[in-house]
């Protein structure tokens, strides 16, 4: 996405990534009203007047395409306005400027700026306190979606407990960070993300005893699933009963009864009835309770529901006991308030749903009393009894429609409403959904769906949307990368272009950014960024490194022009060990004529500077001899061989050697092409302005000085026809 | 491969570097870290924390024993640019941290733990590496003068090795030549020679005196040209270092003979090695971290001598002990270990904090 210009949200902008419930791009578009609420160019508010009241963050374009000087007045004038786009699964936005009217509508002829074409991309930032979350989760996410939960489910359940243990601890944090951020701009974010990821815990749950947990009755998961995620009844009211002196007669107790009843807590309502047991002196009452207890103790539970097939019997023998005790002198003796709490004992429906407060609350006391074995599939009656009398008329909320869809098991259902709840939620969930086989979308009508832009796989979709939405921060790249490249081909594909664009900052990050590419054989990628990284350096002056980069980008033009940088860096100023600077470069990558030129060259300088000339010399015609060697070089390297066809003890060169050196001096000199091969020598004595007939004359000058010492050395070397090295 | 789980905090930063303080006197009951924190796009921060140190509250069996690890932050200072790497010189009575910064600075602070309100000061920030008119250059190391604390060696992405004081860090005492190869980290062999490790898999010793130029040519393990990623000095040994590699490696070596090395190299992480150190406590041991997400502790001296030398491509489980955490699958940057109190502590990418006890 280079190149194209981000929008900077204003300071104090508050909103967070998929998070905002109330998402500032709530407009499919928006349309400038001439003039309102813009300044001078300076800075051109998008949004309009009528929105500042609203907590909803300014954003600034920047650059803006406006120019400067213009008013906004006249720029609208010309038929100009700002247009976007919202992709709502990653909160992104594209702004840009387009026409009012159509070009064929207005009179004057319209000239296109760059400014007119410039796309501006912005997404909402992710705020600090989730980014923990988010990088935790991933790792959750590694293990478990490389874990079969079939073939290893004892591994797999120990990951997948991640999960819920994640979005708690994160929960224990946005609850720490309320008490900490009271007073703060941060509290308005972090008291909607609490909400957030208490209606995410609460799908994660019951999703989790829905589809994953099905040897266990749903009956009682139900019910814990409800006291972890709707507390009741009041502790506290049960803390009051217990120190009051006349327990059956406080006003609290018996409503404190139908409430624990209600949430199937055999303990808490057999312990009160006792203690309201002990309290009791009337023998009768005392009879009543003592004969109620008996009835309490045999509420369904998972204790008291044993896997021998005989659940069903046991349940219908104890609702007979319940139904004899309501028809029993006991019932009078208690009064309406008991005969309430044997209504729910009894699963009267009606009396369950009077004294219920939602209906989550009514279906966990109907399916207990009724029918506690009941299977998954078979909870349509009940649930449509409650959703008809709690949510009828009303505008089900999309956290409620999202909790029916999960009763109902209709898996494609609940993913597609998470979607609109949370990316991180839908994205996980999804795939452990794919993992034991609850997304299978053969038989599934597409027609619905088909319209939200989903593929056939589903889970990709989701893990892939949520990885763009995590894109506006470059802290995140690991995470991002990875989930994209569990996403099959289009993640791929979709990662091999954008880790090209994460932000290098440090020479570690480079490090990590190319050694994932080069783990998960992202090669287009990994030549793309070493690329990068070898133009900076190159641009520093850091050869070496420069080489090295371009080598693993696969660039053998460019690895050519850098040792050409470096060798005359080294002509010009010899201010580094060229033999130092080019033994660092390994071996190992692809040959490179230009390279290889370079390490025979170094090799050649430190041979004569430590006094070696007849090894000198001899690496200097091997240079010469390997076709591979550019000819450019030729002329340095002749330049280079002056003193020692000038050495005064030793001839160097043999007559074998000095025609070598003499043919390559003609070859040069001869060729149209003399002026670029005589390029990398020195012209000390001539100006900047001098003509390159001038220079290329001033060059083959120096080269007229070898042409004589080769006609000495040869003279020599025929009239002491001995090996080279020998001494005169 | 079998994998201790180990403790972990988490902040909403990533943790560039970690370092226990040494000077509480011991038995003592509390402990002091200094951390780096990172997040791009926010100012960095050098943060001091105080933890219980749980083995003392084994050993007394206080009725206050936290099975888990929970530091306090306690102070906190900005910090310009990426805290790359990170020294403490304490001299008893205060604690110094110097840091080498991605803006090519180095920094020295003061950290006041003794005070009812426990500070951390800037004391003074230059910029010692960087490329004359075309911009900075990282600092990637940094290592503090052994004994007497009073120079500052640092290398950085212009392939420079830099000497400072440590009073007066605005002055560069001597600067070497550029390295062609790049520079990736530094140690102090002694207080008299510095050793630096190369992006081209090589060692090169400097002298003190005069550090234009390494001592002597370079030494190189044959077998490998991977970049060195870390470096550090054996506790008693000024000839053995080890090094981290890029690829997952961890070499000891014996640099007496500079020419020929003695060089032992072991497989033990699939990725990039951030920090490796010798224990302090066996020095027959190398603690290291890396960016696959673990930590290790290898006896390389009993690998050695079971001949398992090969730095093979595949991660050897038989030569060293892996600590990770289930919630950190992200590189680890940086490790530490408190010789007195026994204790491990890494920083991770994933904003974990890691302790455990050994």
């Amino acid at each position: 996405m280079s190149g194209i210009p981000l929008i900077k949200p204003s300071t104090g902008s508050a909103f967070g990534a998929s998070t905002t419930r109330r998402s500032i791009f709530s407009h499919p578009t928006m349309d400038l009203q001439g003039g309102g609420g813009m300044s001078n160019g300076i800075k051109d508010q998008l949004l309009d007047e009528d929105m500042e009241a609203d907590p909803i963050p300014t954003l600034y374009l920047d650059p803006s395409p406006i120019g400067k000087g213009v008013s906004v007045k006249d720029w609208t004038a010309k038929n100009r306005t700002i247009r976007s786009t919202f992709r709502p699964n990653t909160n992104e936005v594209a702004v840009y400027v387009a026409g009012k009217k159509g070009a064929e509508e207005f009179p004057i002829k319209q000239t296109v700026s760059q400014k007119d074409t410039a796309v501006y991309l912005c997404q909402a930032s992710i705020a600090e306190i989730r980014i923990p979350f988010i990088t935790q989760m991933y790792g959750v996410f590694l293990n478990t979606t490389t874990t079969d939960p079939y073939k290893s489910p004892e591994r797999y359940t120990r990951y997948y407990n991640q999960y819920y243990e994640g979005i708690s601890r994160y929960l224990l944090q946005l609850y720490d960070a309320t008490k900490k951020e009271l007073e703060s701009k941060d509290s308005t974010y972090i008291v909607q993300e609490i909400e957030l990821m208490e209606s995410v815990s609460a799908v994660w749950q019951l999703a989790e005893f829905m589809f994953l947990t099905p040897d266990k009755p749903i009956a009682y998961l139900f019910g814990e699933w409800l006291t972890a995620h709707d507390s009741a009844p009041d502790v506290e009211v049960g803390e009051t009963l217990l120190r009051s002196a006349g327990k059956l007669s406080h006003h609290k107790f018996w409503p404190y009864i139908h409430q624990c009843l209600l949430r199937g807590m055999r303990k808490s309502v057999v312990f009160m009835i006792e203690q309201a047991l002990n309290d009791e002196e009337n023998d009768e009452t005392a009879d009543a309770l003592d004969a109620l207890v008996r009835i309490l103790r045999g509420i369904p539970s998972s204790e008291t529901t044993l896997p021998d097939g005989k659940s069903k019997e046991r349940h219908r023998k104890w609702q007979e006991d319940c139904n004899k005790f309501t028809r029993s002198s006991h019932m009078e003796t208690l009064g309406s308030d008991a005969k309430k709490a044997l209504g729910i004992l009894t699963g009267d429906i009606e009396e369950i749903l009077e004294l219920t407060s939602s209906w989550e609350e009514a279906f966990a006391a109907i399916l207990l009393y009724t029918d506690p074995t009941c299977s998954r599939h078979d909870l349509g009656p009940i649930l449509k009894i409650c959703v008809s009398k709690y949510l009828e008329g009303n505008e089900i909320s999309l956290l409620d429609r999202i909790k029916i869809a999960i009763m109902e098991m209709d898996s494609i259902k609940t993913i597609r409403l998470c979607g609109t709840l949370d990316a991180w939620l839908v994205a996980h969930l999804a795939d452990v959904f794919n993992q034991y086989g609850y997304l299978d979308m053969s038989g599934i009508d597409m027609t619905d769906i088909g319209s939200q832009g989903w593929d056939l796989n589903i889970r990709d979709y989701f893990i892939i949307s949520y990885a763009q939405s995590l894109m506006s921060d470059p802290n995140l790249w690991e995470a991002i990368a990875g989930y994209l490249l569990l996403c099959g081909v289009k993640g791929r594909a979709m990662l091999s272009e954008w880790i090209c664009h994460v932000p290098l900052e440090s020479s570690r990050k480079a490090y990590k950014v190319l050694r994932f590419c080069k783990d998960h054989d992202l090669t287009d990628s990994l030549q793309s960024i070493h690329r990068v990284i070898a133009v900076e350096e190159e641009k520093r002056g850091q050869y070496a490194l420069a080489i090295q980069h371009f080598m693993s980008s696969k660039d053998p033009q460019r690895v050519a022009k850098v040792a050409d940088n470096l060798m005359q860096n080294y002509l010009q100023s010899k201010a580094f060990d060229l033999l130092d600077t080019v033994s660092s470069i390994p071996a190992f990558h692809a040959p490179n004529d230009h390279v290889d030129f370079l390490r025979a060259y170094a090799k050649f300088h430190e041979e004569y500077k430590s006094g070696k000339a007849a090894k000198a010399g001899s690496t200097l015609i091997s240079i010469l001899m390997t076709d591979t060697t550019p000819k450019k070089y030729w002329a340095i390297l002749l330049f280079d061989a002056l003193p020692l066809l000038e050495h005064k003890t030793v001839i160097v060169f043999d007559t074998n050697a000095t025609f070598v050196l003499m043919r390559a001096l003609e070859e040069l000199l001869g060729s149209q092409n003399k002026a670029e091969y005589l390029q990398l020598l020195p012209v000390p004595s001539l100006s900047k302005d001098s003509s390159t007939e001038t220079v290329t004359e001033e060059r083959e000058s120096y080269l007229n000085t070898v042409r004589l010492s080769l006609v000495r050395n040869l003279a020599r070397s025929i009239v002491h026809p001995s090996k080279p090295g020998s001494t005169v | 491969m079998s994998r201790k789980e180990i403790d972990q905090y988490t902040v909403p930063r990533k943790v560039s570097r970690v370092r226990w303080l040494d000077s509480t006197s011991f038995p003592a009951k509390e402990l002091h870290f200094i951390t780096g924190l990172h997040l791009d796009g926010k100012s960095d921060t050098v943060a001091l924390w105080r933890t219980k140190n749980q083995r003392q509250y084994e050993i007394t069996r206080s009725e206050d024993i936290k099975s888990t690890f929970s530091p306090t932050r306690i102070a906190e200072a900005p910090h310009r640019g990426e805290i790359l790497d990170m020294r403490l010189v304490e001299d008893g009575q205060d604690t110094f941290i110097v840091t080498a910064s991605s803006t090519g600075e180095i920094g020295l602070y003061k950290a006041d733990i003794k005070s009812d309100a426990p500070l951390i000061d800037r004391l003074a920030v230059h910029r010692h590496h960087g490329f004359p008119g075309l911009g900075v250059a990282e600092a990637t190391s940094v290592s503090v003068r052994p004994q007497a604390f009073n120079e500052i060696a640092s290398v950085g992405g212009d392939s420079k090795l830099v000497l400072m004081n440590v009073e007066n860090i605005e002055k560069t005492l001597q600067r070497s030549e550029r390295v062609g190869a790049g520079m990736s980290t530094v140690c102090w062999r002694s207080s008299t020679s510095l050793a630096v490790a190369t992006k081209n898999g090589q060692i090169r010793l400097y002298d003190r005196r005069n550090i234009t130029k390494p001592v002597l040519p370079p030494a190189k393990d044959p077998q490998r040209i991977e970049p060195l990623t870390s470096l550090a000095q054996h506790p008693t040994d000024p000839h053995r270092l080890v090094t981290g590699n890029e690829d997952g490696c961890i070499s000891v070596w014996d640099v007496r003979n500079l020419s020929s090395p003695e060089v032992r190299s072991f497989k033990v992480h699939t990725s990039i090695v951030w920090e490796v150190l010798f224990h302090p406590n066996e020095s027959d041991k190398v603690i290291s971290c890396s960016q696959d997400g673990t930590m290790a502790t290898l006896d390389w001296r009993q690998a050695a001598s079971e001949s398992i030398l090969d730095a093979s491509k595949t991660r050897d489980q038989r030569v060293a002990t892996y600590w990770s955490s289930i919630r950190s699958v992200l590189s680890i940057n940086s490790i530490d270990y408190h010789a007195r109190a026994n204790a491990l502590l890494a920083g991770s990418d994933s904003g974990g904090i890691l302790h455990s006890l050994q």
